[in-house]
């Protein structure tokens, strides 16, 4: 009993590692997600976690600010991005670099890399140069690629979210890749996500020498943050009355900072307990944050909202079963016969998939918030205009950010194209996930011969076409 | 420098509380909301 007392106290972890572990698990409370392999679609999403934390993961409750910010200019030309601003601007007043030291999944992942046995590269002139090199991250991959692409193309590209985040890449779609009712993703692995995946296991292995290697280096929500460091509300603050100038803070530090809580410190509080003047704390406004007292009923309340969260977030939910046209076996996996659905187009008139029966159907569910899907749609036309026996049928889903009539009036593509009903009726007769974009191949009997999410080439719709009329 | 500090959080705060409401009025809240339930599978590297 008493070794093992005594490894609990060597071993205990400390109330930032505490901290770390609920936020991760806070921002992932959707559990059931990891075991149904979906990502959580409810309302809490609308709001953003201080975090890095990959809104495609899919124990995620809640949004991703950076994955917003980037979404957001993109979107500028017809909507100003004022409510993610907002919530950056608040979280840094509020936190500064105390999320990135407490409240980040991925810093917390970084750290308990660093922790495996292996030499340790110090940090130096070499770090400190390299640790600008977010700046050109946020500067390139969050602004400028998502505000050129969204204003000159039309097409939102979230930079960063699709070529460089890790996280996005560990938490989102490796996350979704091992389940195996997503095993039709492996078929949409290209290019893009061979160098993502490159990228994380290069971040990884280079945590395991340098600490916090991407943190310091590449990360652009911790590049945001550290601008507000200065004046952030909570932070790790010295008082110059007690300072004796000694440096032991800066030199202990394993980040890049030249003094403590400039714009590289992540706020964690090591210096504390290296300085012999016992002039460093973490501080709320002028006040310390050492009260034991409080730290308890803080405790109390956070466990209480976890637990509350926890049991929320798992709750099972109802799914409506899908129309069936006839006796025959039906679902939307490949073999079966589709259920009958009935959708208003744009323009006027209504698509009901039975009256189409005879043909070749191909379905494909998009968004206009969606890069690659209007990426593809011209390949839908064209398809439509090689083979006018075939019937194309494009259903936005039923969020819609744009007017979609007046989207579509500016391109002139000459196919059907519906807006899902609030019911989702159509994306659930195709069972059509929240993720997008999604094709589904019907033959002339009715029957489902391709069903997967990803993006499609012209090539790959002819091929399709061939399967779907044999 | 204390009392400076204090204004520049002040304004910081109270510009982000009227960021966020215009982002509600204007449609941003829901925005976000429907690009966090409808994931575009490029967006995540699976591309």
């Amino acid at each position: 009993m008493a070794r093992i007392s005594d490894w609990w106290r060597a071993h205990r972890p400390s109330t930032r590692r505490l901290a770390q572990l609920y936020a991760a698990l806070l921002y992932n409370a959707h559990i059931k997600g990891f075991i149904q392999g979906e990502i959580y679609t409810g309302n809490v999403k609308a709001v953003c976690v201080p975090g890095l934390n990959c809104y495609s993961c899919p124990g995620a409750v809640a949004a991703c600010p950076l994955g917003a910010l980037q979404n957001a200019l993109a979107a500028s030309g017809h909507r100003a991005g004022w409510y993610v601003l907002g919530m950056l601007a608040l979280f840094g007043v509020v936190l500064g670099r105390t999320v990135c030291g407490w409240l980040c999944p991925f810093g917390l992942i970084q750290e308990l890399l660093h922790k495996l046995p292996g030499p340790k590269l110090k940090k130096g002139r070499w770090s400190r140069a390299l640790s600008w090199v977010k700046y050109a991250v946020l500067a390139v991959f969050v602004v400028a690629v998502p505000l050129w692409n969204g204003l000159l193309k039309g097409l939102p590209l979230p930079g960063f979210c699709k070529y460089i985040c890790p996280a996005g890449t560990l938490e989102g779609a490796v996350a979704l890749l091992l389940h195996p009712k997503n095993a039709d993703l492996k078929s949409a692995l290209g290019i893009v996500f061979a160098r993502k995946a490159i990228l994380l296991i290069l971040v990884m292995a280079a945590c395991a020498f340098i600490y916090r290697a991407f943190c310091r280096f590449l990360c652009p929500l911790g590049a945001i943050y550290g601008l507000f460091n200065r004046v952030s509300l909570i932070g790790v603050r010295v008082d110059e009355g007690r300072c004796n100038g000694c440096g032991a803070c800066v030199r202990h530090c394993p980040m890049d900072v030249k003094r403590v809580s400039d714009h590289e410190c992540i706020q964690c509080g090591q210096c504390a307990g290296v300085c012999a003047r016992d002039a460093i704390s973490l501080r709320c406004g002028g006040a310390k944050l050492n009260d034991k007292k409080r730290g308890r009923l803080f405790a109390a309340i956070a466990v209480v909202l976890l637990a509350a969260a926890l049991v929320a977030f798992n709750l099972p939910g109802r799914e409506a079963a899908p129309q069936a046209v006839s006796d025959a076996p039906t679902g939307h996996e490949v073999g079966e016969q589709l259920p009958d659905f009935t959708v208003s187009l744009i323009g006027g008139g209504s698509f009901t998939l039975s009256e189409h029966r005879g043909q070749v159907v191909f379905i494909n569910l998009w968004a206009t918030y969606c890069g690659p899907c209007v990426k593809e749609l011209p390949a839908f036309v064209e398809l439509r205009e090689k083979h006018p026996e075939v019937e194309v049928l494009a259903v936005h889903s039923s969020l819609v950010t744009d007017d979609v009539e007046a989207y579509l009036a500016d391109r002139g593509w000459d196919i059907d194209f519906a807006v899902d009903g609030a019911d989702d009726a159509a994306f659930k007769a195709v069972g059509g996930s929240a993720l997008l974009p999604q094709t589904i191949v019907v033959n002339p009997r009715g029957e489902v011969v391709y069903n997967q999410t990803g993006s499609v080439t012209l090539d790959r719709l002819e091929a399709l076409f061939g399967e779907a009329n044999q | 420098m204390s009392r400076r500090v204090n204004i520049i959080r002040a304004v910081l705060i109270v510009l982000a509380a009227l960021l966020i409401v215009a982002g509600i009025l204007n449609g941003g809240l829901r925005d976000v909301l429907y690009k966090a339930k409808n994931i575009c599978t490029e967006c995540i590297g699976l591309g």
